[in-house]
């Protein structure tokens, strides 16, 4: 079975806080990226469930650093955006853009 | 109150019953000094449980024909193995001994044997899958040697006070003997064990570690 190319939701959520973060982007500072950005919170579990598929994809590469003392002589990894993932974000803003087109303006809703 | 560790319970959880990935665990310890929150500790770490058995559910496949075939094999290979002479005499010294003593010690050398059997699978499957691992071998062994333990000691209650041994004359009787008291005790302790191992081994965890193999201070 071919695995699935596209992007979810979350996945481009999680391209968009790699490409925003540059190099220092690891699990926590990617999670804090999506948190401040979409207003819930986010499972550090679920981040790094999406990092996988998508490292799976082609879409992410990652590298290991260094052990630090404060994080219980645990390393950091570092993830970075591929040049697929960087084509498969574009491809998903165009698509989300002309589907936005052909929407007419919502109105807010009544809180 | 200052909390400056995170829930002992859940780290061990952490730990054990989640994927060994010393990046999340890292992480999470990290962010724990920055939150200072036993609850939001749990739920991360709850959530990362529930996560790892919904993958393990969605890709066992390999495992589960695994499971499902070797109790078969180890069947017939017993069944070859009871017409070696050197088995035929220890057979022979447990059945020396009076009910019930004989009946517990044919017993006992039957389960170690369907043990040493299914733990030779396990160590098998996790070569072929090119994850064989000594720490999760291990691990898995226990469960197997657990497993069949359980298994044994239940198969012993239930046939000292069964009231129906005419039925295993039967064919039909045969067969569900075989199904329900061999071969889905054995799948389950197979599955099981497989599980196991690879939440002991670096199978499944952070799937071939990193992408690139360079690392960065």
């Amino acid at each position: 079975m071919p695995s699935r190319k596209y992007l979810g939701e979350f996945e481009l959520m999680v391209i968009l806080a790699l490409i925003r973060l540059g190099e220092n982007a690891y699990g926590v500072p990617i999670g804090r990226e999506i948190e401040e950005s979409s207003g819930r919170e986010v499972a550090l579990g679920s981040v790094y469930a999406a990092l996988e598929r998508l490292e799976e994809k082609g879409f992410v590469a990652s590298t290991m650093g260094e052990p630090t003392a404060e994080r219980g002589g645990r390393a950091k990894r570092y993830f970075c955006v591929t040049s697929a993932g960087l084509r498969q974000a574009r491809q998903s803003r165009a698509a989300l853009t002309n589907l936005w087109r052909g929407v007419p303006e919502l109105r807010e809703e009544r809180g | 109150m200052n909390i400056t560790k995170p829930p002992a319970l859940a780290k061990f959880l952490l730990q054990h019953l989640a994927v060994r990935n010393d990046a999340l665990v890292g992480d999470l310890l990290e962010e724990f000094e920055h939150r200072k929150s036993p609850v939001w500790f749990w739920r991360q770490v709850l959530w990362i449980i529930c996560l790892r058995f919904a993958h393990d559910l969605r890709t066992p496949w390999l495992a589960a024909g695994f499971a499902a075939l070797w109790p078969y094999l180890v069947f017939v290979a017993g069944r070859g193995l009871s017409l070696n002479s050197q088995y035929r005499s220890v057979l022979n010294w447990t059945r020396s001994h009076p009910w019930p003593e004989f009946y517990l010690y044919s017993m006992a050398v039957g389960f170690v044997t369907a043990a040493v059997l299914f733990s030779l699978g396990l160590g098998l499957y996790l070569m072929l899958t090119r994850n064989l691992d000594g720490l999760g071998f291990s691990q898995g062994s226990l469960v197997i040697f657990l497993g069949t333990a359980l298994h044994g000691a239940s198969l012993i209650l239930v046939n000292l006070s069964s009231q129906h041994r005419g039925l295993l004359r039967t064919l039909v009787g045969r067969l569900l003997n075989f199904l329900l008291c061999w071969w889905l005790p054995s799948f389950l302790i197979l599955l099981a064990s497989i599980w196991s191992a690879a939440r002991t081994s670096a199978y499944g965890t952070e799937r071939n570690g990193t992408s690139a193999s360079r690392t960065r201070a």
